[in-house]
């Protein structure tokens, strides 16, 4: 994207707040741990079929939920790169 | 929201590596810069319950909570990130932006004397944190 001198915009001036989080993995790290992530999920669910705890309910659907973003974007991947 | 607490006895300690919550953490902030909020939010609430002591993940909560004018939910997130992390500047500086939105001049004031403190010290070098600190810092003195 550029801006109307026609230089490229500066982050910064879209979204000031994205600067205060901070940069500290790596996606690309990711993909070698589709088989942990999918045993995990795996492991949440029957968590979740045997759990009687409101309380622990919360937590595991809410990892559940994050296993099942990180798993359906790495399904995604072209070529497993993205 | 929850902050960080004790852990229920029945999941593991650590399912995760930290690294893998750095990596997890990572596509997260990825769809935050991509807009797309709604799957950063599964990965940011995820990573809160799995690793409630990595404070970058409250970071990204508490910019959730920003995009969707809960201010009181950008306190709650940044103070979680500032308990983990008590030199957290950004942590502080999500609360400045918060107590300007919620009219807590206090408070506001209180944590840009903190992020000020750091900038005199020359601890910050970040060069877009320290533009943030002086826009929070012009707000707040061209208050009405």
């Amino acid at each position: 994207m550029a801006n109307s001198t026609g230089g490229p915009l500066d982050p910064f001036s879209l979204s000031p707040l994205l600067s205060l989080l901070p940069s500290c993995g790596s996606i690309s790290r990711l993909e070698p741990l589709v088989p942990s992530l999918f045993a995990r999920h795996e492991k949440v669910l029957s968590l979740r079929e045997q759990n009687e705890s409101k309380e622990l309910e919360r937590r595991l659907s809410a990892e559940e939920a994050m296993l099942r973003q990180i798993l359906d974007w790495l399904a995604v991947k072209p070529g497993g790169g993205e | 929201m929850d902050l960080p607490a004790k852990r229920p006895s029945t999941l593991p300690r650590s399912a995760y590596s930290r690294e893998e919550v750095r990596d997890m953490y990572e596509l997260g902030k990825l769809w935050l810069e991509t807009g797309l909020h709604k799957r950063a939010e599964s990965i940011m609430t995820g990573l809160n319950e799995v690793a409630p002591d990595f404070a970058p993940a409250w970071l990204g909560t508490a910019f959730l909570r920003g995009s969707q004018l809960d201010y009181e939910g950008v306190v709650s997130a940044a103070t979680a990130a500032l308990r983990l992390e008590p030199d957290c500047v950004e942590a502080m500086l999500f609360l400045v932006i918060a107590a300007l939105a919620l009219k807590d001049l206090s408070m506001a004031g209180t944590y840009l004397g903190e992020v000020g403190d750091r900038v005199e010290q020359g601890q910050l070098s970040n060069p877009n944190v320290l533009r943030l600190y002086k826009m929070q810092l012009s707000r707040y003195q061209n208050r009405e």
